[in-house]
């Protein structure tokens, strides 16, 4: 710095002086709320490819094959895996809300978030196996098993996300000198981190609504 | 995560234990490994033949499952699974060892922005020439009306790396390199916001360009860089290579612009309000919103190509439901938008730069704010101009040729802040100010011929001749290229403490800049002629020009060895030291030492001007004219 202030005769741009602070918190905390505002606009992008392909070929309808006869999703697995997604959500949610609140008991919460998100995973797995289509049945079968891959694999990458806050804070809790790294205090990376995962699951059980109107409903 | 926590000296390991750990030799055997795993997986579920087959779907189920699994593999091999591992059962690793020291970190997975800005820099130069490469030998076979060097598919696979190299590699051209490098250092940062996703980004495109340039073992593939279907779902086993290539370009894409938008927002120094960011930073955050929201889709368009050519779904299919023209859409909605990826990096640097050499502030700063945000809104709204001959809807058409007119307003802001900066200036003529300018004059043509053929009656006769040809590349080789030399030459100074030979830099930029109008100009007039692109074999009356231009893109060619002769001798034989700030900027990046120190700032800075504030009364921020040369 020297060296270069004094090659320029000192910039009036930089003032020197003011020793480097560790990383505040809450600029982890902020890096952690855009990313999963980010994170969640990028999906909306990639999920809306596939809204658009299931508008734009069911108005075509080329050779009728949009939705021939006999084509459709079992309306018993989509509740079961709306209602899994939505009370994940909410037990996701409520997590939050109690590591807000500094109650230790939010561990339990986002477990049972896990379990029915969990659910969630294999009840779109089973109807796969069991369902009357496949995804060479038409335009419809195809938008529909596309869809319905990517949001499953969507809601296993954000489990996993949520799966690390859990595993941290009981690693912590078992061994709470046992940390170091770039996260010197869980507690510092668990709450963006947990608010930030909770944001993006509660996104995906929004588009998990809109998957069971537009592939069941519609 | 203390400064000098961070800048601990690690002990150098013995050489085994390199040689074993997470570093590029694991990297490349993890990854053929994967390759041979996913390929046998592969053929393992579908049942097919181990030898190769023209568009037999289970072959291509294999060489998809082969080359996702040889990329999980490579990303392994360089230790990238680590964290998520340790952040699975708990464990919270740590930076520090990932920042590393020597010229090893240059091989491996490294969180130091400054490395992977290098490594971009090499990487990208790297496929950068065999793009050019490529576009050689197109210009070969095109010396002759028919085909003589390579047969029409040959040709045709050419044509496609070249395109899908250079608008593959180069969505990063300026990005990987010199965003990741300098954007900390001009916000006042010690490193991006996400590390290990910065380097994530580089390795990853590194992979898709080996995966793209493995199509010629897979019989290449014959839609150009646009892959447009039902071409892509005919094609054979090499149209896997594209998609792969450009679904992993397209999550490097996305994942550099969150972590560029999340640094520049989080992470900016105290002072550093959003009216004093530098505009090199603006235009990045423009390219990063766009990154961030176009490439999803384009990923998305690509699985489903995927999947209609391994497990038979019927997105782009006719018979089973499908239309190509889905495809055709959704490609469009990414592709336009990645034009202006490329275009607003080049935006951002000639505007960084003019002031530098003109000496005085920059001209219309909240401008040009505007412009490159208004460029980025815009270029959602447009994308159906690429159709226009397709059959769209007629009623359609007025209101793609409306919007993509009115982008060239936003476009027009900045080069009315280019003209206003430097009129009146104390001009130098340093060889990036040379480049600088050259984007101008070069831009312009882009910017003019792309507002004739947004007109639908225009685009009617010039579709898919050599005028769209000519229009793109006077745009992105005009606009990004020469923006990209700018930013070489005036950056590397400060990356690596050496500087170019200002002679030999100077015949670069001059024959550079003469044949690139030279091969291109006259293909306005063979494009008006009715020279189809993507065609081996043109009428005779054409021979002329075509030979015209192919010996001024031979020479072109020889332009960039003079490139090349010139960083090997001045920063590899001769090893020229630069001056700490040869260009006397008022930029934070040219404050720190060189080379920059692992954390970048001893003591934090705190911004309490603008960079651009050449000859204004202050005389700390005035600065000597640079003498003509210098």
């Amino acid at each position: 710095m020297a060296e270069a202030s004094e090659h320029l005769g000192a910039m009036a741009a930089v003032a020197l002086g003011v020793e480097i602070p560790p990383e505040p918190p809450e600029v982890g905390a902020r890096q952690h709320y855009l990313a999963a505002r980010l994170l969640a606009g990028a999906t909306s992008f990639f999920f809306l490819a596939f809204v658009f392909a299931y508008f734009y070929l069911r108005s075509l309808n080329v050779e009728h094959m949009w939705r021939p006869k006999g084509v459709g999703p079992e309306q018993g697995y989509g509740v079961a895996i709306l209602i899994c997604t939505l009370a994940s959500g909410a037990l996701a949610i409520l997590a939050a809300r109690m590591l807000g609140r500094e109650q230790r008991s939010w561990v339990r919460a986002a477990s049972g978030a896990l379990g029915l998100g969990l659910a969630v995973v294999v009840l779109q797995c089973l109807e796969w196996a069991t369902q009357n289509f496949g995804p060479a049945s038409g335009a419809y079968a195809s938008v529909y098993c596309g869809w319905t891959c990517f949001y499953v694999l969507a809601v296993i990458g954000t489990l996993y996300w949520l799966e690390t806050h859990v595993a941290t804070e009981l690693r912590a809790r078992r061994r709470p000198a046992a940390t170091g790294g770039d996260i010197f205090e869980p507690d510092r990376l668990i709450k963006p981190g947990l608010d930030a995962a909770v944001f993006y699951w509660g996104y995906l059980v929004g588009l998990g609504v809109l998957t069971y109107i537009v592939l069941y409903l519609v | 995560m203390s400064t000098s926590a961070a800048s601990v000296a690690l002990p150098q390991r013995p050489l085994w234990r390199r040689l074993i750990g997470f570093n590029l030799l694991t990297a490349v055997l993890l990854g053929i490994g994967g390759y041979y795993l996913g390929w046998f997986l592969g053929n393992q579920v579908t049942g097919a033949s181990y030898y190769y087959e023209p568009k037999v779907n289970e072959s291509d189920v294999s060489l998809l499952l082969a080359y996702v699994m040889g990329v999980i593999g490579f990303l392994a091999g360089l230790g990238f699974l680590n964290y998520p591992a340790s952040r699975l059962i708990g464990r919270p690793p740590s930076l520090r060892e990932k920042e590393g020291h020597g010229w090893t970190r240059y091989l491996g997975l490294c969180t130091d922005h400054k490395v992977v800005g290098i490594q971009y820099l090499l990487g990208i130069g790297f496929f950068l020439f065999i793009a050019a490469l490529n576009a050689m030998l197109i210009r070969v076979e095109l010396l002759n009306p028919t085909p003589t060097a390579f047969g029409p598919n040959q040709y045709l696979s050419l044509v496609g790396m070249h395109g899908t190299m250079m608008m593959g590699m180069m969505t990063s051209g300026i990005l990987g390199p010199f965003a990741n490098y300098f954007v900390p250092l001009m916000i006042g940062a010690r490193r991006m916001a996400f590390p290990r996703i910065e380097a994530l980004t580089f390795w990853l495109l590194m992979a898709a360009g080996f995966i793209l340039t493995s199509t010629v073992f897979f019989g290449g593939f014959p839609t150009g860089w646009t892959g447009y279907e039902p071409l892509n779902d005919q094609a054979v086993m090499g149209m896997d290579s594209y998609i792969i290539f450009f679904a992993l370009v397209g999550v490097s894409m996305a994942l550099l612009g969150l972590n560029m938008i999340a640094t520049i927002v989080t992470m900016r120094a105290p002072g550093l309000t959003w009216s004093r960011l530098p505009i090199f930073c603006w235009s990045v955050l423009a390219t990063s919103i766009l990154m961030v929201l176009a490439a999803p889709t384009l990923i998305a368009t690509l699985l489903m190509a995927a999947f209609d050519r391994t497990i038979s779904t019927s997105f782009f299919v006719t018979s089973g439901g499908g239309s190509s023209y889905l495809f055709e859409n959704l490609f469009w909605f990414f592709g336009h938008p990645e034009v202006y990826v490329l275009a607003l990096p080049g935006f951002g640097i000639v505007l960084e730069l003019l002031p530098v050499f003109a000496r005085k502030p920059l001209w219309g700063y909240r401008l040009a704010v505007a412009g490159m945000l208004g460029v980025s809104l815009l270029s959602f709204f447009v994308w159906q101009h690429h159709l226009f001959v397709s059959g769209i809807n007629a009623d359609l058409r007025p209101f793609y040729m409306l919007s993509t007119e009115i982008i060239s307003l936003p476009t027009g802001f900045i080069f009315l802040c280019v003209m206003g900066t430097l009129w009146r200036g104390r001009a130098t003529f340093t060889v990036p100010m040379l480049f600088c300018l050259a984007w101008t004059f070069n831009f312009l043509i882009g910017g003019l011929s792309g507002v004739f053929v947004s007109d639908a009656p225009a685009d009617a006769d010039t579709h898919g001749t050599f005028f769209v040809m000519a229009h793109f590349h006077y745009t992105i080789v005009g606009g990004l290229i020469f923006a990209f030399f700018a930013a070489i030459y005036y950056w590397v100074p400060k990356m690596t403490g050496l500087r170019f030979n200002e002679r030999l830099a100077k015949i670069h930029f001059w024959t550079m800049f003469i044949f690139f109008n030279t091969t291109f100009m006259p293909l306005f007039v063979l494009g008006m002629k009715g020279m189809p692109r993507r065609v081996v074999d043109y009428a005779t009356n054409l021979v002329p020009l075509n030979r015209w231009v192919s010996i001024n893109a031979f020479l072109l060619g020889a332009s960039m060895l003079v490139f090349i002769a010139n960083a090997v001798y001045s920063l590899v034989l001769a090893r020229l030291p630069a001056e700490a700030n040869p260009w006397r900027s008022r930029s934070l990046e040219w404050q720190t030492p060189t080379p920059v120190p692992v954390n970048n700032f001893e003591t934090i800075p705190v911004i309490d001007s603008d960079p651009y504030d050449y000859g204004t009364p202050l005389p700390a921020h005035a600065g000597e004219p640079l003498a003509a040369g210098g």
